[in-house]
């Protein structure tokens, strides 16, 4: 049996002058936004070759990350296509792609280590605690969710989260 | 896509004994047309022009195949002579198609439907032939058991006769060995044989253009490094002028949005240039003399710019050179030229694709 | 002569190339309702581009392609980069409409590498 080799293309959505509270979006719009732009770069042909294997896999709003399939053959349509999205919904947004996987595995495995890096650079700046516990749950929360999808309907506790990530938490704290 | 042979430039020097110039011309038997880009001439020369009047060449309609192996035909004309002899309006990636090399060798360009109703052995098929289903038979006309009463003649005239009636329209040119007899006769015999016998008119064109850009050549520096143009961009402007694509010798503005297509540099401006075209069916005797000619007139005339010669092969021949199978894939082209310089030196230009 | 004799005869060389750079196409278009004589450059340009764009996108229509003559008829000569010629081809062959609305066909006649190639056609007159 043939194997359907795909690519994924790990995207963050930046919306300049749009706060995050107000972004709404589904990932039927990132589909349909991407779409059109494939339409408009690579033509009929360009869209026909990848519309068999183009979906949005993943979408969170709350880290702007968004993880978009396509087949091998033609990822580079849609990697050249990617960088003309200029809006998405009713919202300016354009995709910044920041990791290629071959599975959504290795998009997970690249995104808890970048949200690691990120972390660490986000901490310092807070200035008050509340921030800091905010920044702190809404990063685990996405690594969790990456992590162990499965476990996401277990309600987690405090005391329990991950040790590595949370050493981390404590290092950039202590800077 | 198919692997296309390569293009090839040849160096040498009309004086130098290993020249393969007379084995490139005699070799490439189905020329469909030929170009002369003369430089600094304002028409093609007398001598040039008389090699084409005697020339004599005939269309065939629906001839049958047999016909062609029958001994008066063989005898008469193959072993007495060069026939030329291929079947036109015959698409040669899906139709069937036949042609006769001066070497006497009868060769069948077959689709597989025909070759399995017809029943004779084709030569083992190439890559390309074998992808596109089709087969080649060979029949060697003069070969010494050819002949009527022997087991592979009979087999050959019985598949041909009574199993498949194979007919085609035929070009034929007929280049006798003996200069007494008549070119002619060729198209005589065949008379009652098929429907209608004609003579095949050759075209011939002349126009002179004024003030054209030539590239800059220097024989011993075809890639070009420090002064004249790369040998492929030479090719591409000669092609230009058979075309005749409008070259004008000001810098063309690189902005235009019709075409980007220009002169290469660097470049001379030259005041006349004589472009002699003829088409129709040329055998290779006549492009040798056509050769000839240039050269005496290229040694008589001394000028700076080099005149060439190109020959334009049929696109659905079924053999190029000797037997080398032609395959064609995206387009037939087989086309070789000769840029002639005043000192016995030539560029010699081999461009074919299947 | 610049070159003694004796060297002239022993300068025997080849070269060989074995791709090139471009692709050279004899195109016929044809309009329905319209004399394909009548159309210009800049309108058979135009009609090749908006093919272009409509099967390959922008990136597509912004290949280089020269409209190198008209000939009559509808008929011209094309050059376009031999990388990606198969796929600006089938564009060509797949535009059926052109932007008025009209009924039109592209028909490749001849296709060669080389320019000479096309200086004539062994299948015309058909």
């Amino acid at each position: 049996m043939v194997r359907f080799k795909n690519r994924y293309a790990l995207c963050e959505v930046v919306t300049p002058g749009t706060q995050s509270s107000l972004l709404e979006i589904n990932s039927q719009q990132v589909y349909s936004a991407v779409r059109n732009v494939i339409l408009d770069t690579h033509g009929e042909f360009g869209l026909g070759s990848l519309q068999f294997s183009l979906k949005v896999k993943y979408l969170n709003i709350e880290t702007r990350i968004v993880i978009i399939r396509a087949e091998r053959r033609f990822f580079h349509y849609l990697s050249s296509a990617l960088v003309f999205v200029k809006k998405i919904g009713v919202h300016n947004a354009f995709l910044r792609t920041i990791h290629v996987g071959g599975s959504i595995r290795a998009c997970q495995k690249f995104l808890i280590r970048f949200h690691r890096q990120n972390m660490t650079r986000l901490f310092p700046q807070c200035t008050t605690d509340e921030q800091r516990c905010q920044v702190m749950a809404s990063i685990m929360d996405a690594c969790e969710e990456l992590e162990a999808p499965g476990r996401r309907s277990k309600p987690l506790e405090l005391g329990k989260q991950p040790s590595t990530a949370l050493d981390i938490l404590n290092s950039g704290e202590q800077r | 896509m198919a692997s296309s042979p390569p293009f090839i430039l040849e160096i040498s020097s009309f004086s130098d004994e290993k020249s393969r110039h007379y084995a490139k011309v005699m070799d490439h038997y189905f020329n469909n047309g030929i170009t002369l880009i003369l430089p600094e001439d304002t028409s093609a020369p007398q001598s040039v022009t008389d090699c084409f009047a005697d020339q004599l060449s005939y269309k065939l309609t629906q001839l049958p195949v047999y016909r062609l192996l029958e001994a008066p035909f063989v005898n008469g004309f193959v072993k007495k002579g060069a026939v030329h002899l291929i079947s036109c309006d015959t698409k040669l990636d899906v139709h069937d198609c036949a042609a006769v090399t001066p070497a006497g060798c009868l060769v069948l360009h077959l689709t597989k439907d025909t070759y399995q109703e017809l029943g004779l052995e084709a030569v083992p098929q190439t890559l390309a032939q074998k992808q596109a289903d089709i087969y080649q038979v060979n029949i060697d006309l003069k070969a010494d058991h050819f002949h009527p009463g022997k087991r592979g003649y009979d087999k050959a005239m019985r598949c041909l006769k009574d199993r498949l009636g194979l007919k085609f329209d035929f070009l034929i040119s007929w280049v006798p060995h003996d200069s007494e007899v008549c070119s002619s006769s060729v198209g005589v015999y065949f008379t009652d044989l098929c429907d209608k016998v004609e003579s095949y008119e050759l075209t011939k064109k002349s126009r002179v253009l004024t003030s054209v850009a030539c590239p800059r050549i220097v024989a011993e520096e075809p890639e070009g490094i420090e002064e004249g143009c790369h040998f492929q961009k030479v090719f591409e402007w000669m092609g230009a002028v058979a075309c005749d694509i409008s070259l004008v010798s000001e810098e063309t503005d690189d902005d235009n949005y019709v075409s980007s297509f220009s002169c290469p540099v660097p470049r001379v401006n030259c005041p006349r240039c004589c472009v002699y075209q003829v088409k129709g069916f040329i055998p290779p005797d006549v492009i040798l003399k056509v050769l000839k000619a240039l050269r005496a007139h290229k040694s008589a005339h001394p000028s700076s710019v080099p005149a060439s010669l190109t020959v334009v092969g049929f696109s659905d021949a079924p053999v190029v050179q000797k037997n080398i199978p032609h395959d064609f894939y995206l387009s037939g082209t087989n086309v070789y030229s000769f840029v002639l310089y005043p000192d016995e030196r030539y560029w010699l230009y081999t461009a074919s694709v299947a | 002569m610049r070159m003694p004799e004796a060297m002239s005869t022993t300068s025997y060389r080849t070269i060989s190339v074995n791709s090139q750079p471009y692709l050279y196409l004899r195109i016929q278009l044809t309009v329905e309702g319209e004399d394909a004589d009548k159309i210009t450059p800049v309108q058979f340009k135009f009609l090749i581009v908006q093919a272009l764009k409509e099967n390959m996108g922008e990136v597509g229509a912004a290949t280089p392609v020269d409209v190198l003559k008209l000939l009559g008829q509808g008929i011209a000569l094309l050059r376009m980069p031999n990388r990606n010629a198969e796929r600006l081809w089938a564009a060509l062959t797949l535009y059926g409409r052109t932007p008025s609305d009209k009924r039109c066909a592209f028909r490749v006649l001849q296709v060669s590498p080389f320019l000479m190639g096309l200086a004539f056609d062994s299948r015309e007159g058909r």
